[in-house]
């Protein structure tokens, strides 16, 4: 059987497989339907997307399944998690209680949120940077998230998705055309429960947490709040070598107005790890021009791979300066890497 | 109101097969997928004013069709009914049914959600790459990629299976 002609028999076999019969629109039923629904008051409705009242459940979780959110997303759950370690109701006049409580109810209420980053790597000991980066993000809690981070030039230098639907992560480097895609398994989901808020804010429980007081930024009058901890990246003990994380200094900004964060700093230290390219590397990121609830097109959550793009593998994560890819890429890629090591011991060059 | 009503009716008719299809690819059940759908127009009716963009209105309606689909979906599963893979179209292939058609609809059960839109919009409602991008709001580079790696899945699977059925 000749090429087109296979090609022909597929697309039958899938035409049928795909037949459920024809359908057509019951105008007069549907007009029924309006009109009884119109006169049921407090009927149940279904999510549109642009329902700005609607409270958002699970945003939490959906920013925490993934490691790679956590740098700059988890800021955001420290917002939930100082609710529990303030106890703000349990804080007589504690103004900056309030704040927080207040803050963590309107994130709730939150379906998308999008913001820019600015990112500089350094390796420690050195001011001078490795690398400066502008970030995007875009989270949606239906949908997932998107990260795209460009070069100083504007160049994009990769794109993540983290899909809901299905359960998965795509990279997009665009410097090598390559990718990688990989379902979130269960067991990810379990490594993750410590990230998850629950997780947190045991963690947050045994912590620090001061304010820094009000402030002004970007011509809003916020008040802000620090905390220090190595401990709230737990990247289990086996994966250290991969991205040991020594330390993170965490500030969030809470407009007073809005009660909702408008600029998020972190800095990170890291020991010497394969995916910091055996350097003790310092990471700083500034997230700031938070979106909240505006329209995002469901095209931008859509991993478009183009044709000539090709499955990123270990060589090439090796080869590749890792610390180059990100603050995001690292440890989702040390963990893809490590698992992949696992099977192909003897095969891995290392090379600093 | 009513008028307005009928207006986007009208509307609906253009809309309505997709919707179906993209509900049945979750749901796996044509009746259920019709209420998805109708669901999805009634919603859509409902929140039309906060719509921001027009050129937005097909993604936003489909994409409002696929969260109820999934959501009812998900209410059976939990109900402790029939679950989505029960209800598969792959269950419903009975006998008499080709084997490759019946191991095709396996297939597109293990397919992304977003590739099996595309195949039962390309397949079942007989669109164009054009209309199917217009409809998703992708690019049609997107909707020509996904239907080529969900062909290419197919046509391995088939591949795999016949290999299995001649191995000792």
């Amino acid at each position: 059987m000749s090429h087109t002609n296979k090609d022909r028999r597929l697309d039958e076999i899938i035409t049928r497989a795909v037949d459920i019969g024809k359908v057509e629109f019951d105008r007069t039923k549907w007009l029924d339907r309006l009109a009884a629904e119109s006169q049921t008051p407090g009927v149940s409705r279904p999510r549109t997307g642009c329902t700005k009242s609607e409270p958002h459940k699970t945003i939490w979780r959906t920013i925490m399944e993934s490691k790679i959110t956590k740098y700059s997303a988890a800021a955001t759950i420290l917002v939930a998690a100082s609710l529990v370690l303030f106890d703000p109701f349990g804080l007589s006049g504690g103004r900056h209680g309030v704040v927080l409580a207040e803050a963590a109810e309107r994130m709730n209420e939150v379906l998308t949120i999008t913001h820019k980053e600015k990112r500089v790597y350094y390796e420690q000991g050195n001011d001078e940077p490795l690398l400066r980066a502008e970030a995007v993000k875009y989270i949606s809690s239906r949908q997932g998230i998107v990260e795209e981070q460009y070069d100083q030039e504007g160049n994009l230098m990769h794109r993540v998705y983290i899909q809901k639907e299905p359960q998965q992560l795509v990279f997009l480097f665009v410097k090598g055309k390559q990718y990688l895609m990989m379902p979130m398994a269960d067991s990810w989901a379990r490594l993750m429960e410590n990230l998850t808020p629950k997780g947190i804010v045991e963690h947050f429980k045994a912590g620090n947490c001061k304010e820094l007081g009000p402030a002004k930024i970007d011509g809003h009058d916020v008040v802000g709040f620090e905390t220090l901890d190595a401990g709230s990246f737990p990247i289990p003990q086996q994966y250290h070598f991969l991205f040991p994380i020594e330390g993170i200094k965490w500030q969030f900004w809470i407009e007073e107005k809005s009660l909702l964060p408008v600029a998020i700093d972190l800095e990170v230290t890291t020991g010497r790890g394969l995916f910091t390219s055996f350097k003790k590397m310092r990471i700083t990121c500034h997230a700031y021009d938070m979106q909240y609830d505006q329209e995002i097109p469901a095209s931008v959550f859509d991993p478009n791979i183009p044709d000539d793009y090709v499955p990123l593998n270990l060589e090439s994560i090796v080869q590749e300066n890792a610390a180059w890819l990100g603050v995001g890429a690292l440890p989702v890629i040390g963990f893809v890497a490590y698992r992949r090591r696992s099977r192909r011991r003897g095969r891995v060059r290392l090379e600093s | 109101m009513r008028g307005d009503a009928e207006s986007f009716s009208r509307l609906c008719e253009k809309y309505y097969p997709a919707l179906v299809a993209i509900a049945y690819a979750q749901l796996g059940d044509r009746d259920l997928a019709e209420d998805a759908a109708q669901e999805a127009l009634l919603a859509a009716y409902r929140d039309i004013t906060r719509l921001n963009r027009a050129d937005h209105f097909s993604p936003w309606l489909v994409a409002i069709c696929r969260n109820i689909a999934i959501d009812m979906a998900k209410a059976r599963a939990k109900a402790g009914q029939i679950g989505i893979e029960d209800c598969s179209p792959a269950s419903k292939a009975g006998h008499h049914e080709d084997d490759r058609v019946g191991i095709v609809r396996e297939i597109l059960l293990g397919l992304e959600p977003g590739m099996r839109d595309v195949v039962f919009l390309r397949y079942y409602n007989q669109m164009s790459y054009g209309q199917i991008a217009a409809m998703l709001g992708v690019s049609e580079e997107a909707v020509n990629g996904k239907l080529r790696r969900a062909r290419a899945r197919i046509r391995q699977e088939l591949q795999r299976r016949a290999a299995m059925e001649i191995e000792p």
